[in-house]
C-alpha cells in the first residue's frame, strides 16, 4: 500500500495531482460495497481510509446475516454486491434461522472468521480495477454552488472528485467509554475522525449523537465448554450468494450459557461507575441491543439472560460473548463474567466498551442517499443512524450505484418497499425519526410475505444486470430458475393423484385420505405434507432445487395471502404515485399542525404516500394535505388555461 | 397549534328550517365577534366566552329591532370549529331567521356550504375521522336514542372501546413478532394455548360490539314493523292509534286498504316504520295482485310482524288459514307478536287457546279505546331488543363503516385462531393479526410497525 502523494506538512492547501469520479471515505462494510460498485460501474474511484489493513474489519460480532439482516445480504448479492460472497468464503458456521416459522422469515446467518473476512475484503478491493486505496483521513470537503468539488484529506490536501460518499461508521468524533474512563477513538485501538462533522455542520447539516456497545472478548482456552449447550451449524450449509456453489471451510459450533443471579448482583454493584447510569453518555443506544447492565436493571425479575459464545475464527482464540455488551469498569466486567457457568476462569482479551459517535439524521438524504442540499454528496451506513454490517453494506451499495448512475446521467436505482428490504430500509431512514440506531426487522416490511430471502434473485437480479453489476450468466441462471418454477407450477396444476397414490402418504403424515382422484395442486395446500413427497407420489421427475421447491410450495400454500399482499401493494403504489410538486409550499397550508409542517419541510416527500409514512405527520394532516394538493392542482390548471 | 384561519366568516341556520320555538343561527370565523356586535344590543367581549347573553338583535342601521335572543360567544380554539364562533338563539320564525342572516351577509359574512362548519372543525383538528362521522350522524339522528348513541360516539366512546381491543391485539401481535424478529433459537417464547385463549376472548368482545350494531342500526335507521291480518280486524285503526294520527283510511268495508300504507312513529325512542298491508285474505287466496306481492316482500324485509286477530269472535276458516300461514311463512323467519284486537267487544276463550299454539307473545288490545296499547308498545320494544337491551352507558355501533371494519377484523382474528389450532406458519398467523389491527386502525387511526416495536422494546427483554 502506498500513499498517493507524499504530502508536505505545510498548512496551505495542496491540490493532489489526481482527480477521481467518486471518492469514498471509510473502508467498512458500507465503504467496501460503495467503492466496488462505483469502480465496477466504470468510475475512477478512490477509497480513503486511515489504515488499509482495517478495511472490512468486523468491529462488532463476527456474524453476518441473521433475522431480516440475512434478507439484506441476499438482496445485496442479487444486485451484484460483495458481502454474500465474502461471507461464503470465510464462513465457519452457517445456520438458517426461523426454520419453523415459515419460509417468508427464514433468515440465513453465518459466523465468519473475523480476520479472514477482513483479508478477503482487502484482497477484493486491491484487485479491483479503477479503484485506489488512499490512506488518509477525510477531514472536510469543498463545495461550489451546492455541488461537491473535492474531498479534503488530512486537513489540507485537496482531492478533486465529482461525488463523495461518506461511510464513516462510528469514527466521527468517536468516543469510547469503559467505566469512568473515556478516550477519543473510532473503534478499539483506532483514532477517531475529526473535523468532518464540523465541516458538514458549517455547510448547514444537522448532526446528532448515537451510542452503541460491544461485549468483552475472551480467550477460547479459558472457557470450559463441557457443561454448555452446543449449537451446531447446519449441514449442509446454505450459502449466502446465489453464485456460490458450496462452502469449503471447516465448520465449528457456537455455545450457549446463561447469567446467574450472582452475575446480576455483581453488575449492579458497578452501576455507580457506569458511564450510562452516571449520565456521562448522551447518545441514544439501541433498545433492541441493550447492555447487560441495562437488561439487569430494566428486567429485574428475569432470573437469567442468555449469552451466545461466538468463535471469532478457526485459528483465532477470541470468543465474542454476545449478550454481554457492557461499558462497566474492567474489574466488574471480569468478576461478572466469571460468575457465569463455563466462564469461571475466563480471561478477557479485549474489554467491552460503549462508543459514542456523530450521525446525521437521515431526513437529510434522498432515496438515492444523495443529500438534499449538496449535489454529489452521499451518506451511507452509521452516518445515517443505522447499526449493523448488513444495513451499512446495503446503503453503501445503493450510494455507490446511484453516484455512478448520476455521473453516467442515467436514471437512479430506487427500490420501493414492495420490492426489497433495502427499499424498506432507505425509505424508513428518510421518513422515520431516528431516535436510536436503526436496525432491520422483518416486521418493518409490510410486504413481508413477498420479500423472502430465497426469492431475492427473482426480485432484484434484473436490476443488478441492467445497471451492469451482475454478470449475464448469473442472470441467465436466475431466468432458468424462474422457468423451472413456472414449469413445476404448470405440472402441479395438471396432475391428479389417485387414492392409491396419495393415501399411504396421508397415513404417514396424519392427513385425511382421499376417496377419488384429486388435483395435486389442491393436495399441496395441506400444510402437513411436504411437496417433495407429493411430487414423488405423483411421479413428477424430481431434481428440483430446494429453492425452487420452497418457492412453489410457498406460493401454492399461501396463494390467498399472497394475493392479498399484492392487492395491498397495488393500493400502496396508488398513493405512492400521487406526487407532491417540488415547489409545493407547506407554509401555504395553515391547518397543518406545526409538527407535521416541520417534518414535511425537513423530509420534502416526493409523494403523498411517502408523506404518510413520515413519523410525526398525523393522519389527519395527510387528509388536510390531500385537500390542499387538490386545491393547488386546480389553481395550476386554472393558470394554464388562462395563459394558453 | 396553528389554526385554520380562513379569510371569510360563515353563517348558517343550524337548526332545521321551519317554525319552531327556538332556532340557532351559527357564525364562525375571525369576524364573528365584531359582526354580531354590529347587530346586538350589548357588546360581547372575549371574556364572554361560553356565556349565554340575552339581548336584542337589531338591523345594522339600528332602525329596527329584529328579535329578542340569546347570543353565546365561543373563543377559538375552544369552539366547535376551532375558530371564533357565535351562536344566536332566536325565535324559530323563518322570517326573523332570514332577516338576521341577511343582515350578517350585508356586513360581510357568507352563507356556509353544507358541512362547512364540520369541515373547519376537521381541518382545525377538533375531531378525528370517527368523530367527524359521528357529527354527520348527530345531524341525521332522527330520534332521542339515536342521538344519545351518536353523542357518545362523539365523546370518543367508540375510540376508547376499540382502543382497548386494539391494545390487546398489539400485545398478541408483539408476542408473535418477537418470536419472528428476535428469537434466533427456535425456542417457543409464548404459550400457544394462552395466546389462543386471549384471541378467543377478543373475538367475544368484538362479537359483542358487532351485536350492538343490530339494535344500533335499529336506533339509527329505524325499525320496520309489518301489520298483518284479515280485512277489517282493525289494522288501520291500530296503526292510527300507534301513530296517534288519523292517517290510514278507516272503513268498515273489508279490503279498504288496497295497497300498503307507511307511517313513521316513535316507540320508546325507536323510529318505527309501520307498514299496513292489503288484507291477508288475498294472500291466502294467492291472488296475484300487487298488494299481496308487496306483503310477501314486506314480511321478509321487516324487523317485526304484528299478526292481528279479533278477540271477540270465534276463529273462522280464514283465521285458521292465517294461523297456518304464520306457521309456515313467518314463524322462525321474523319475530312476530299476536295482537288480539277489539278486546273491548269481548273475548272468545277458544280463540286464545288456538292462538297459544303459535307459541309467541300475545297481547290483547283495543285500538278503539286504546286499552293496553302501552303494554303493546312495551312488548314491541322488548321483542326488538331481545335480551341485549342497550345499557345507557354502553357503546353501540351505529355506523356501517365501523361495523364493516369490525367484521373484517373479526374475520382475520378468526382465521388466526383456526390457524393457530391447525399449525399454520407463524409468519402467516402474524399477518392475520396485522390485518386485524389494520382494520381496527381504519376506525381509530393507523397502527404502524413502530407501534409494535415500541411495545416490544418496552415490555420484553430483547437482545442476546
Amino acid at each position: 500500500m502506498y500513499r498517493e502523494v507524499d504530502v508536505s506538512r505545510e498548512t496551505q492547501e495542496v491540490v493532489l495531482n489526481r482527480a477521481y469520479d467518486i471518492v469514498i471515505a471509510g473502508g467498512g462494510h458500507a465503504g467496501i460495497e460503495a467503492a466496488l460498485a462505483a469502480a465496477r460501474l466504470g468510475m475512477r474511484t478512490a477509497l480513503v481510509t486511515l489504515r488499509h489493513d482495517t478495511i472490512g474489519k468486523m468491529s462488532c460480532n463476527p456474524a453476518i446475516g441473521g433475522l431480516a439482516k440475512g434478507h439484506l445480504v441476499r438482496e445485496i448479492d442479487a444486485l451484484g454486491g460483495e458481502m454474500a460472497k465474502l461471507t461464503d468464503a470465510v464462513g465457519i458456521h452457517f445456520k438458517m434461522l426461523n426454520k419453523s416459522k415459515g419460509p417468508a422469515v427464514w433468515s440465513p446467518r453465518a459466523q465468519a472468521d473475523r480476520l479472514a473476512y477482513a483479508r478477503a475484503a482487502q484482497r477484493v478491493i486491491l484487485d479491483q480495477n479503477n479503484l485506489k486505496v488512499i490512506e488518509a483521513s477525510v477531514t472536510g470537503l469543498q463545495v461550489i454552488n451546492g455541488q461537491v468539488q473535492a474531498a479534503v484529506l488530512n486537513g489540507n490536501e485537496v482531492l478533486p472528485c465529482r461525488a463523495l460518499i461518506l461511510t464513516c461508521g462510528t469514527f466521527l468524533n468517536g468516543k469510547i467509554y469503559i467505566g469512568l474512563n473515556t478516550f477519543a477513538s473510532g473503534r478499539a485501538g483506532e483514532l477517531p475522525a475529526r473535523g468532518l462533522t464540523e465541516a458538514l455542520v458549517d455547510l448547514g447539516f444537522v448532526a446528532g449523537r448515537l451510542k452503541t456497545g460491544t461485549p468483552p472478548r475472551i480467550h477460547r482456552d479459558s472457557v470450559d465448554f463441557t457443561g454448555l449447550e452446543e449449537q451446531k451449524p447446519d449441514n449442509p450449509a446454505v450459502p449466502f450468494s446465489f453464485q456460490t456453489k458450496g462452502i469449503s471451510r471447516s465448520q465449528v459450533s457456537c455455545f450457549i450459557t446463561y447469567t446467574r443471579p450472582e452475575t446480576h448482583e455483581l453488575l449492579k454493584s458497578g452501576l455507580d461507575r457506569s458511564p450510562m447510569y452516571t449520565g456521562m453518555i448522551h447518545g441514544t443506544g439501541p433498545r433492541y441491543c441493550p447492555s447487560i447492565e441495562d437488561k439487569v436493571v430494566r428486567f429485574a425479575d428475569k432470573e437469567r439472560h442468555q449469552l451466545f459464545l461466538e468463535p471469532e475464527g478457526i485459528n483465532h482464540p477470541e470468543i465474542y460473548v454476545n449478550g454481554f455488551a457492557t461499558s462497566l469498569p474492567e474489574d466488574i466486567q471480569l468478576k461478572a463474567l466469571r460468575s457465569v457457568p463455563g466462564m469461571e476462569k475466563a480471561q478477557i482479551i479485549r474489554l467491552g466498551y460503549a462508543v459514542e459517535y456523530d450521525f446525521f439524521p437521515s431526513y437529510q438524504v434522498q432515496h438515492t442517499l444523495e443529500t438534499h442540499d449538496i449535489g454529489g454528496l452521499y451518506f451511507a451506513g452509521q452516518i445515517n443512524g443505522t447499526s449493523g454490517y448488513e444495513e451499512a453494506a446495503a446503503q453503501g451499495l445503493m450510494a455507490g450505484i446511484n453516484a455512478a448512475l448520476k455521473l453516467r446521467q442515467q436514471d437512479p436505482l430506487i427500490l420501493d418497499r414492495s420490492e426489497a428490504y433495502i427499499g424498506v430500509l432507505i425509505d424508513d431512514l428518510i421518513n422515520k425519526t431516528i431516535m436510536e440506531p436503526y436496525r432491520m426487522f422483518t416486521s418493518r416490511a409490510e410486504f413481508r410475505l413477498l420479500l423472502r430471502h430465497d426469492n431475492a434473485d427473482l426480485r432484484l437480479m434484473d436490476h443488478g444486470h441492467r445497471i451492469g453489476l451482475l454478470p449475464g450468466e448469473v442472470l441467465e441462471k436466475m431466468q432458468l430458475k424462474q422457468q423451472r418454477i413456472n414449469s413445476l407450477l404448470e405440472k402441479t396444476a395438471k396432475i391428479n393423484l389417485s387414492p392409491v397414490q396419495f393415501n399411504p402418504l396421508a397415513a404417514e403424515h396424519k392427513s385425511t385420505p382421499i376417496s377419488q382422484s384429486t388435483p395435486l395442486r389442491q393436495l399441496m395446500r395441506r400444510p402437513e405434507i411436504p411437496l417433495q413427497a407429493l411430487l414423488e407420489a405423483g411421479g413428477v421427475s424430481n431434481g428440483y432445487h430446494d429453492d425452487e421447491l420452497v418457492h412453489v410450495e410457498f406460493i401454492t400454500k399461501y396463494e390467498g395471502y399472497l394475493k392479498r399482499q399484492k392487492e395491498l401493494v397495488a393500493k400502496f403504489k396508488k398513493i405512492e404515485e400521487r406526487p407532491i410538486p417540488a415547489d409545493f409550499d407547506y407554509r401555504s397550508v395553515p391547518s397543518l399542525s406545526n409538527e407535521s409542517r416541520e417534518k414535511l419541510l425537513q423530509v420534502r416527500p416526493a409523494s403523498l404516500g411517502q408523506a404518510s409514512r413520515i413519523s410525526g405527520v398525523r393522519h389527519s394532516d395527510i387528509t388536510v394535505l390531500m385537500i390542499f394538493l387538490e386545491k393547488y392542482a386546480r389553481q395550476k390548471s386554472d393558470v394554464s388555461r388562462e395563459t394558453s | 397549534m396553528k389554526r385554520f384561519d380562513s379569510e371569510d366568516t360563515i353563517v348558517a341556520l343550524s337548526t332545521p328550517y321551519g317554525k319552531g320555538a327556538i332556532a340557532v343561527v351559527r357564525m364562525s370565523g375571525s369576524q364573528s365577534l365584531s359582526l354580531v356586535n354590529r347587530l346586538f344590543s350589548r357588546q360581547l367581549k372575549k371574556q364572554d366566552h361560553r356565556r349565554a347573553v340575552p339581548g336584542e338583535i337589531w338591523t345594522a342601521s339600528r332602525r329596527q329591532m329584529l328579535d329578542e335572543c340569546v347570543t353565546t360567544f365561543f373563543q377559538g380554539p375552544q369552539s366547535y370549529t376551532g375558530e371564533d364562533l357565535v351562536e344566536i338563539s332566536c325565535h324559530g320564525n323563518p322570517v326573523i331567521i332570514d332577516q338576521i342572516i341577511q343582515e350578517l351577509i350585508q356586513l360581510g359574512a357568507r352563507v356556509a356550504q353544507p358541512g362547512e362548519f364540520t369541515q373547519r372543525a376537521f381541518l382545525n383538528h377538533k375531531m378525528d375521522l370517527s368523530q367527524a362521522e359521528a357529527v354527520a350522524a348527530v345531524i341525521e339522528a332522527k330520534t332521542r336514542r339515536g342521538l344519545a348513541c351518536s353523542l357518545r360516539q362523539l365523546e370518543g366512546g367508540i375510540s376508547q372501546t376499540i382502543g382497548s381491543i386494539r391494545d390487546e391485539l398489539i400485545q398478541l401481535a408483539s408476542l408473535l413478532e418477537i418470536n419472528l424478529d428476535f428469537n434466533e433459537d427456535d425456542i417457543q417464547v409464548y404459550e400457544k394455548k394462552a395466546v389462543e385463549t386471549r384471541a378467543l376472548n377478543l373475538l367475544e368482545q368484538i362479537d359483542h360490539l358487532l351485536h350492538t350494531y343490530d339494535y344500533g342500526r335499529l336506533y339509527q335507521e329505524g325499525v320496520k314493523l309489518l301489520l298483518l291480518g284479515k280485512p277489517n280486524v282493525g289494522k288501520s285503526s291500530l296503526l292510527n292509534m300507534l301513530a296517534q294520527k288519523d292517517r290510514a283510511l278507516v272503513s268498515d268495508v273489508p279490503g279498504t286498504t288496497r295497497d300498503y300504507i307507511e307511517e313513521f312513529i316513535q316507540i320508546e325512542g325507536f323510529p318505527i316504520q309501520i307498514v299496513d298491508t292489503a288484507g291477508i285474505r288475498e294472500t291466502l287466496d294467492m291472488i296475484e295482485d300487487m298488494g299481496v306481492k308487496r306483503a310477501l316482500t314486506h314480511i321478509e324485509s321487516s324487523d317485526l310482524v304484528l299478526a292481528i286477530f279479533e278477540s271477540h269472535r270465534q276463529l273462522d276458516r280464514d283465521d285458521c288459514r292465517f294461523i297456518e300461514y304464520l306457521k309456515s311463512n313467518v314463524k322462525g323467519k321474523v319475530p312476530f307478536i299476536v295482537v288480539l284486537n277489539k278486546q273491548d267487544l269481548g273475548r272468545d276463550a277458544g280463540v286464545l287457546e288456538h292462538l297459544h299454539g303459535l307459541e309467541t307473545l300475545l297481547v290483547e288490545v283495543s285500538a278503539k279505546t286504546g286499552a293496553n296499547l302501552p303494554e303493546l308498545k312495551d312488548r314491541i320494544k322488548q321483542t326488538l331488543l331481545g335480551d341485549s337491551a342497550a345499557e345507557q352507558e354502553e357503546i353501540v355501533i351505529t355506523n356501517a363503516r365501523h361495523k364493516e371494519a369490525l367484521d373484517l377484523s373479526r374475520k382475520a382474528l378468526q382465521k388466526f385462531v383456526t390457524g393457530i389450532q391447525s399449525g399454520v406458519d407463524e409468519v402467516i398467523l402474524a399477518s392475520e393479526l396485522r390485518s386485524a389491527l389494520d382494520y381496527l386502525g381504519e376506525i381509530v387511526g393507523e397502527i404502524s410497525s413502530e407501534d409494535l416495536l415500541n411495545h416490544i422494546f418496552g415490555q420484553f427483554c430483547i437482545g442476546k
